[in-house]
């Protein structure tokens, strides 16, 4: 196996975790408020 | 006319064949689109969801303020999403879907591109793991921006079909068919590309030799639409037995589209 694909399968797996790690935390990165507390913040209906 | 001479036909015969004859392919390949569909899944479920959130909280915060006075024109849909309150949730919809096409298009390039190169490897092109894949990218890189285009636009015509129900109540025109039908297209001359990695090839083949590729491509959807059919007449006797085949039916359909498609392209392309 050349060097070059070693570099190659090494760089795949680095976005792969940084693909995952993005992924699992993603209600920490892409905040959204809560249901009820949502409705509640909307004008009531005329 | 006799349809056994047919290139599609031709080539139906042989890809069959084929998949018969390798039997090493046909387990790669149905382990490696198993895996795809698995990770897929687990990766795209959060985000898909998340996705779903912001739509409905855009689609409520802009009909709130679409709600305006007697009198008063209402503001154009496309403003109020990049206004506060709502341009918080708008920015944030649109890096979901960066993620997204991001996600989608590591796991597709990587797993797609290798099985592929396997479909390749049987029936023409030798070309090495990495560069294959680096091509694959390549090619896919340009037919991913256009569906990122395609999603994005959709995206923003059904923002505005549920911020209009919401504020008005009343249904409002879907997107329609004319829309999916560009989808369809996109898909067509991407597949086309796939064997010999070429974008200007995937269309000069996909209009030039039309004759050759909408067959092919009546074909291949007959065959989906055959296994889905026998496997709902499975689901009505044994539903456990439906998934299992459905499974197997799906992977082995799959495997043999990769070797049909990149046996027809090779035949079509000899003619350019």
């Amino acid at each position: 196996m050349k060097k070059a694909d070693v570099v190659f399968v090494l760089v795949i797996l680095l976005i792969i975790f940084a693909l995952i790690l993005v992924v699992v935390n993603i209600h920490v990165l892409f905040p959204t408020p809560e249901p009820q507390a949502f409705v509640n913040s909307l004008a009531p209906v005329q | 006319m006799n349809f056994a001479q047919l290139p599609a036909i031709k080539e139906w015969v042989a890809s069959w064949r084929l998949l018969a004859q390798s039997k090493a392919y046909l387990v790669m390949s149905a382990v490696l689109d198993a895996l795809f569909f698995m990770a897929y899944g687990f990766l795209t479920a959060p985000i898909l969801d998340k996705l779903t959130t912001h739509i409905i909280i855009i689609g409520s915060l802009a009909a709130e303020q679409l709600r305006v006075p007697a009198g008063r024109m209402r503001p154009a849909v496309i403003d109020l999403i990049f206004q506060p309150p709502v341009s918080q949730y708008t920015y944030q919809f649109l890096g979901l879907l960066v993620l997204l096409g991001l996600v989608v298009f590591v796991l597709f390039c990587l797993v797609q591109g290798t099985n592929w190169r396997f479909a390749s490897w049987l029936t023409h092109r030798k070309l090495g793991w990495r560069q294959h894949l680096l091509q694959f990218a390549r090619v896919n890189l340009f037919w991913f921006v256009l569906y990122a285009v395609w999603y994005c636009i959709d995206a923003v015509l059904d923002l505005r079909r549920i911020a209009i129900e919401k504020a008005t109540g009343e249904p409002s025109a879907a997107t329609g068919i004319a829309w999916t039908a560009v989808l369809v297209l996109l898909v067509y001359f991407a597949v086309i590309s796939y064997p010999e990695l070429s974008i200007r090839k995937g269309f000069l083949l996909g209009i030039r030799k039309a004759t050759t590729m909408v067959p092919a491509a009546i074909i291949l959807i007959a065959h989906f639409l055959a296994g889905n059919l026998v496997v709902r007449l499975i689901g009505k006797v044994n539903p456990a037995a439906m998934f299992i085949i459905g499974v197997v039916v799906l992977l082995l359909l799959i495997a043999w589209v990769r070797l049909y498609i990149t046996l027809v392209v090779r035949r079509a392309a000899h003619g350019i």
